[in-house]
């Protein structure tokens, strides 16, 4: 008889011979794309900075109706004096200080936690202020909900710093209406902030303070301020991916659902006083419930600094 | 940290961060106030 069994092998390395390990360097960041990005929003914001200017030492409203749409932003304007752009640096820096506070508050917790995170990316846009605001894209999962929470308020709380001390000085320089200073097409609304640092102001008897807030020709650096004000509350909104949604998440897992949803359904309110408030609900809608991979089990005070 | 976070967003927020573009302007423009 012969033995038809075939022979057992004696370890498994006979049935899956080694592979052949090859390290793959990751692939190296694109810090050209940030520099182009901040270039064009710095010429974005600069173009928009510089009309504002002008209509500032002009005694003329930020945004006068006498130019319509395209006077909003205005490239015709500058192209036939290009000397312009110029005039438009004070709130070209003091925006894009306020923007990098916010984004660096974030990158460097990424960075303290050891949370992989790519440089601020800045969004040129032909908006009221010129860009649509920066973001970062954050590389490797947060290990923890302390970390989350600690990434997610830094930026809002450096953004909110910078932009408050720039409205300080900014108020300062702001002027009352003249009686020929014609119509405009954007009134701003001032968050609470603006009337707490004009009513100090006030106190001390400093510079424009002595005039009403709602009658006054805010200064561009004070227009950058409102606007950096703007993006700390609205990146502070508890829902979804915004920096209020990683802070609800990391304070009450269980609650960011929900309260994202209540989110929404409050923007859909008060797009009775601002429409624009209506497309924020949308894309918090569209955006999900995602939020950056992180445990949901890790305790909120779980020490995770490397 | 919470009360921070929710202190920042009361100090910046703004019901109409652009007075009259809200559906209520547009809705008193086509019915009246």
């Amino acid at each position: 008889m012969t033995n038809t069994t075939p022979p057992i092998p004696t370890s498994t390395y006979e049935l899956i011979p080694p592979m052949e390990l090859t390290e793959v360097a990751p692939p190296r960041p694109r810090y050209w794309i940030n520099f182009l990005l901040l270039g064009c929003t710095f010429c974005t914001t600069l173009l928009v900075g510089a009309r504002l200017q002008y209509n500032f030492l002009n005694n003329l409203p930020a945004f006068p109706e006498s130019l319509g749409l395209p006077g909003l932003f205005p490239v015709q304007w500058i192209v036939q004096y290009p000397s312009r752009l110029l005039l438009g640096a004070p709130f070209c820096l003091a925006l894009m200080v306020i923007l990098l506070a916010h984004e660096m508050g974030h990158y460097l917790y990424c960075r303290y936690y050891g949370v992989k995170a790519t440089l601020p990316f800045f969004i040129p846009a032909p908006t009221l202020i010129g860009t649509l605001g920066a973001f970062i894209r954050i590389k490797s999962p947060i290990r923890s909900r302390a970390a989350l929470f600690d990434i997610g308020i830094a930026g809002p709380i450096a953004g909110f710093a910078v932009a408050t001390l720039t409205l300080f000085f900014a108020l300062m320089f702001s002027k009352p209406f003249t009686a020929d200073s014609g119509d405009t097409q954007v009134m701003f609304g001032y968050p609470l902030v603006f009337y707490l640092m004009h009513w100090l102001l006030h106190q001390f008897g400093i510079g424009a303070a002595q005039i009403r807030l709602d009658s006054s020709y805010l200064h561009p650096v004070a227009i950058a301020a409102w606007a950096g004000m703007f993006a700390t509350a609205l990146n502070l909104l508890p829902g979804g991916q915004l920096d209020g949604g990683h802070i609800v998440y990391a304070a009450f897992p269980r609650a960011h659902r929900w309260l994202s949803r209540g989110t929404i359904a409050g923007l859909v309110v008060a797009s009775w006083w601002w429409a624009g408030w209506l497309l924020w609900g949308i894309l918090l809608r569209l955006s999900g419930a995602r939020h950056p991979a992180c445990p949901e089990r890790s305790p909120a005070s779980l020490p995770t600094a490397g | 940290m919470l009360f921070v976070a929710v202190l920042l967003l009361a100090l910046t927020f703004m019901v109409a961060p652009v007075q009259g573009w809200g559906i209520r302007g547009y809705a008193e423009s086509i019915f009246g106030s």
